[in-house]
């Protein structure tokens, strides 16, 4: 992992907030056991709620937002999760008392997080007057979860 | 990131209204659904999910310009929200198997004095109000049941299943095309527009842009 990247912080200065892209090194990140390369985070309207002025919902600062994200697996503590697994997270309070999915790196309790499942769908080609059929079967996408 | 914690909440809230009913409580068949807000980010994920489980769905919507992309993505019927915010009756005409609202107050109050005998309203989002003023009239003459979902705290187990299940529900290419992608550096731009009811559709941040 690169020691340096970059995330959102959100800070509190007494009625004051502010929200900066900033370069940080993994040893900002404070919680969990499985530390993701993020891909895709969503902004939701509680991530807006949170980036005005931490919706009550935050409890320190300065903090990184995000309460949803999909990424791969870059270090584990935790036995159900390995290097280069892909996962997505929703809820759990990340985001909110725990650092989120607005940074390239999050590192979240794996208890918390889901492996990428699978979809599958046809597809009708047609092609010099022949038509095929094909049924796909593929891992969802990062960005599509 | 395109569904997110937004379509992880359709999928609950699609399978309590139709699946809790019929697989679990062995109630009937759950056919006519009432979806609300459903221009939003839950309620379009609904509206696809449900038409995909075979239910006919009724999709609310202030926005009467995304009539036509309802339907595209699943809606039988569009309704206009504003037929859902006057005063509810304790128990108006049966109208709905099942419905998942979004957005509380008086629509929900509509909803639930609309919804026929056991059906399961599930309920996830204070969009119009956090307020509910209802009856005991729906629950103890219908039976209605009012399921409240919370995404935050859904088992690990109830998680798997449900993503297991949106490979087979979603179509993503009809969803991604209201999709906006941005960078970190954007967001600050984009989120006091989405606090004033500006933005439409779902924004998704790219941490490799």
């Amino acid at each position: 992992m690169s020691d340096q990247f970059k995330a959102l912080i959100l800070n509190q200065d007494g009625e004051s907030f502010s929200r900066e892209v900033k370069s940080i090194d993994k040893n900002f990140l404070k919680h969990g056991d499985v530390t993701v390369k993020v891909e895709y985070s969503g902004l939701n309207y509680k991530d807006a709620l949170i980036l005005k002025n931490g919706a009550r919902l935050v409890k320190e600062f300065p903090h990184i937002p995000g309460i949803d994200f999909s990424g791969t697996v870059e270090e584990s503590n935790h036995k159900d999760f390995k290097n280069g697994d892909e996962v997505i997270l929703t809820g759990w309070r990340v985001g909110e008392i725990y650092f989120g999915g607005f940074s390239q790196y999050a590192k979240v309790n794996g208890d918390f997080l889901v492996k990428k499942t699978k979809r599958s769908f046809i597809k009708r080609v047609h092609d010099n007057g022949y038509s095929w059929i094909y049924c796909f079967t593929m891992f969802i996408h990062h960005k599509e979860y | 990131m395109i569904m997110g914690t937004a379509g992880f909440t359709a999928l609950q809230c699609s399978f309590t209204t139709k699946s809790t009913r019929e697989e679990l409580l062995l109630g009937e068949k759950v056919q006519s659904v009432i979806v609300s807000g459903a221009s939003g980010g839950v309620g379009s994920m609904a509206v696809m999910i449900l038409n995909k489980l075979g239910c006919d769905v009724t999709a609310v919507t202030g926005k009467d310009s995304n009539k036509d992309y309802l339907k595209s993505i699943g809606a039988k019927d569009v309704l206009n929200t504003s037929e859902l915010m006057k005063d509810a009756r304790p128990l108006d005409k049966g109208l709905w198997d099942g419905a998942v609202d979004t957005v509380g107050g008086k629509v929900l109050e509509n909803i639930l004095s609309q919804t026929k005998d056991a059906g399961i309203v599930a309920a996830c989002g204070n969009a119009a109000d956090i307020k509910l003023n209802t009856t005991v009239m729906p629950f103890i003459i219908r039976g209605v049941k009012l399921w409240g979902i919370n995404s935050v705290t859904a088992s690990i187990k109830r998680r798997q299943f449900l993503w297991n299940e949106a490979g087979k529900l979603i179509d993503f290419e009809a969803l991604g095309k209201s999709v906006k992608e941005i960078n970190l550096e954007e967001v600050n731009d984009v989120y006091p527009k989405m606090l004033k009811g500006e933005t439409s559709g779902r924004y998704i941040i790219n941490l490799n842009r």
